[in-house]
């Protein structure tokens, strides 16, 4: 059963019970005082009479008239009748006079209620002086229960109506109220089944909004979770993707040529030819996989820490790529002031080594290697790569330009392998770059 | 046999699909991207380009676009089914993936060749005539009666010539997978073609591997 139906239900038996227990609760105080009432007035009535009686009596039995109680007692009948009162006169037992039409049983000085004829009576038992003669007064009082039953006749009629307009308002009512609740299930199922896309209402400032409200947060939280793993799954599968074209390529080799070997009738000299292409294509796999290993020994943060002077790992890398400089025509320039950091030598001079050498490899005229202020810079004016480039360059085994980069026997580990050396000796790495105009390298300490 | 222009980037693999389809009585042209591939076909025709997809400048699959009619086989290291339906979508006749083995690019090589090429080859070594077309082997101007398995066997001799194929190879290639008899088989229906052809100098026994027909390029 849904909420607002419980609810509903709950409600309206509640409301129905206190209602109408209110109503009989009432009913039987108001008929109560009613009888209580009617009882005093009897008590007032029969006081009056018997007093009445008495004085009539004690003046019959002084004049000695002994035999005309019987009459009087018919006058007193008779003329009390008419007020729906019967009389029962009677002594030792014995009934004298009766205007009753059944038989009254006798009490004394109580007062009793009893049914007579179908008749609700008041009936006082009481001496009438010292004559030793009893009355039984017994007055009518059905009128009262006719009262009282019309009264709960209409009691119960408005108590259905106000119970009926009750329900029908309360029907609506909650089932208004429910409308919120129900549109925030059905945007969590779509959510359920899927849809990121949905929003709840937020309308109002009740419960179900704040419930709404903070259900788009979640959902928000929830889409931006999931567009990070995608990213992020993405780029792994980039990574697996690169790493199995880079393996692919040189094992293609390698098997190939020995199947050459093992099959082909051949000469001896491509045979030859054939070998030297597995040696080649093996070193490749292995300068591939020594750079994994480093990008591996690196994420185990072990490195060793001494003061480095900057200038001097700089002049050394220029050294070493002096000759290859000079022979695709580049000029590398040196503009160092000695700064010390606290570094690994020999990561350093392979971070450097590296960015060098991309700066070589860039198509640039001129390439400038600059120290000062605890930074290296690594500049070159070469063909420079997009926005889009930049953001993947230190993904392992991205590369701008595959073909270009693989003939010059990169495996696109290189910007990897720096950022790695560079977050190990908790460096900063910046590329600023754009096409046509060239790369530069920030790396501050 | 065919003119075939090989369009791969990596000077190892290049030189490795020219070999290999060279021994098996092939001419290959060798180009190393996409815009001298482009130039080479204008330039002379081919019955068959094999193309890699990652080229630098233009790549595989915009090369092919511009190559039109003449037959072509992807050869790349990505094997995603997307990249192959790709591949296969802009009208490539095949598609390789690397690491290949040597039979597999000769095979599919002629099974391409086999269906676009409507020039019929015939093979001629020593006084030996076999006429791939019409299934018939002639020797010294004579006809050769082979049994069918015999020829089968010659066949896909010739087709992979200058390479050692094991017996269990030549069974499935002959054979089929469902046989189930003893892989001596081939060793009688080799020796059988040694003694009808006189081939016992070019139908090499390989120690340890099968058997190889000879024919130099």
């Amino acid at each position: 059963m849904k909420l607002w139906q419980k609810t509903y239900l709950l409600t309206l038996i509640l409301f129905l019970v206190c209602l109408n227990a209110g109503i009989l609760a009432l009913t039987y105080y108001t008929y109560g005082e009613h009888i209580k009432a009617e009882e005093d007035v009897c008590r007032a009535e029969q006081t009056a009479l018997v007093r009445s009686l008495a004085r009539d009596l004690d003046t019959l039995l002084s004049a000695g008239g002994g035999t005309s109680v019987g009459l009087l007692m018919d006058s007193y009948g008779k003329q009390y009748a008419d007020q729906g009162i019967e009389l029962l006169f009677y002594k030792d037992g014995e009934t004298v006079y009766t205007s009753f039409s059944e038989d009254v049983p006798y009490k004394t000085d109580a007062l009793a209620h009893r049914m007579l004829g179908g008749k609700r009576y008041i009936l006082i038992d009481g001496a009438v002086g010292d004559s030793g003669y009893r009355l039984v007064f017994g007055k009518d009082v059905s009128a009262l229960d006719e009262t009282f039953s019309r009264l709960m006749t209409v009691f119960i009629l408005t108590a259905a109506g106000v119970s009926a307009l009750l329900a029908l308002c309360l029907f609506f009512v909650l089932r208004r109220l429910s409308v919120p609740l129900e549109r925030l299930r059905r945007t969590s199922d779509s959510i359920a089944s899927g849809d990121l896309s949905v929003t709840a209402e937020e309308k109002g400032g009740d419960e179900v909004a704040a419930l709404a409200k903070s259900f788009n947060t979640m959902v928000g939280k929830l889409r931006a979770q999931m567009q990070a793993l995608e990213r992020d799954a993405e780029q792994k599968q980039r990574l697996v993707d690169n790493m199995a074209h880079e393996l692919r390529t040189p094992l293609t080799g390698i098997k190939g040529y020995a199947e050459f070997i093992e099959k082909a009738a051949a000469d001896e000299e491509v045979k030859l030819e054939a070998a030297h292409c597995i040696v080649t294509e093996a070193s490749r796999l292995q300068s591939i996989s020594e750079k994994l290993l480093d990008t591996a020994f690196l994420r185990e943060g072990l490195i060793a820490k001494n003061e480095v002077d900057l200038a001097a790992l700089l002049a050394d890398t220029a050294s070493r790529f002096e000759p290859r400089a000079r022979g695709k025509g580049v000029a590398l320039c040196l503009q160092t002031v000695p700064a010390v950091v606290s570094a690994d030598a020999t990561l350093l001079s392979v971070l450097f080594d590296n960015l060098t050498e991309n700066a070589i490899k860039s198509g640039a005229s001129e390439v400038v290697l600059i120290c000062k202020d605890a930074a290296a810079q690594v500049c070159d004016n070469g063909k420079g790569m997009t926005a889009e480039q930049l953001s993947h360059i230190t993904e392992p085994f991205y590369r701008t330009d595959r073909s270009r980069s693989r003939a010059e026997g990169g495996a696109g580990l290189g910007l990897a392998l720096c950022k790695q050396i560079v977050s190990a000796h908790g460096a900063r790495m910046e590329f600023a770059s754009e096409v046509g105009k060239g790369t530069t390298v920030t790396v501050e300490f | 046999m065919a003119s075939i222009l090989i369009v791969e980037d990596e000077k190892n693999i290049n030189n490795l699909i020219r070999m290999n389809l060279s021994l098996v009585g092939h001419t290959c042209m060798q180009v190393f991207d996409g815009a001298d591939a482009l130039r080479a076909v204008e330039e002379s025709r081919y019955d068959l380009v094999i193309l890699d997809v990652m080229l630098p400048g233009l790549s595989g699959f915009e090369v092919i676009e511009r190559l039109e009619k003449t037959p072509t086989i992807f050869v790349t290291a990505k094997s995603g089914l997307k990249d192959r339906l790709k591949g296969l979508h802009l009208g490539a006749d095949d598609y390789i993936t690397k690491p290949f083995e040597i039979l597999e690019l000769v095979a599919r090589v002629d099974a391409v060749l086999r269906r676009t090429s409507h020039t019929p080859s015939k093979v001629e070594f020593d006084d030996v005539c076999v006429d791939l077309a019409s299934k018939s082997v002639t020797k010294n101007g004579h006809d050769v009666w082979l049994k069918p398995k015999e020829y089968e066997l010659l066949e896909t001799l010739i087709r992979n010539r200058n390479l050692a194929l094991s017996r269990e190879q030549l069974i499935e290639a002959v054979w089929g997978y469902d046989f189930d008899g003893d892989v001596r088989t081939v060793d009688v229906h080799v020796q059988k073609l040694r003694q009808k052809l006189g081939l016992a100098n070019r139908l090499k026994t390989v120690y340890k591997l099968g058997y190889r027909l000879e024919i130099k390029p």
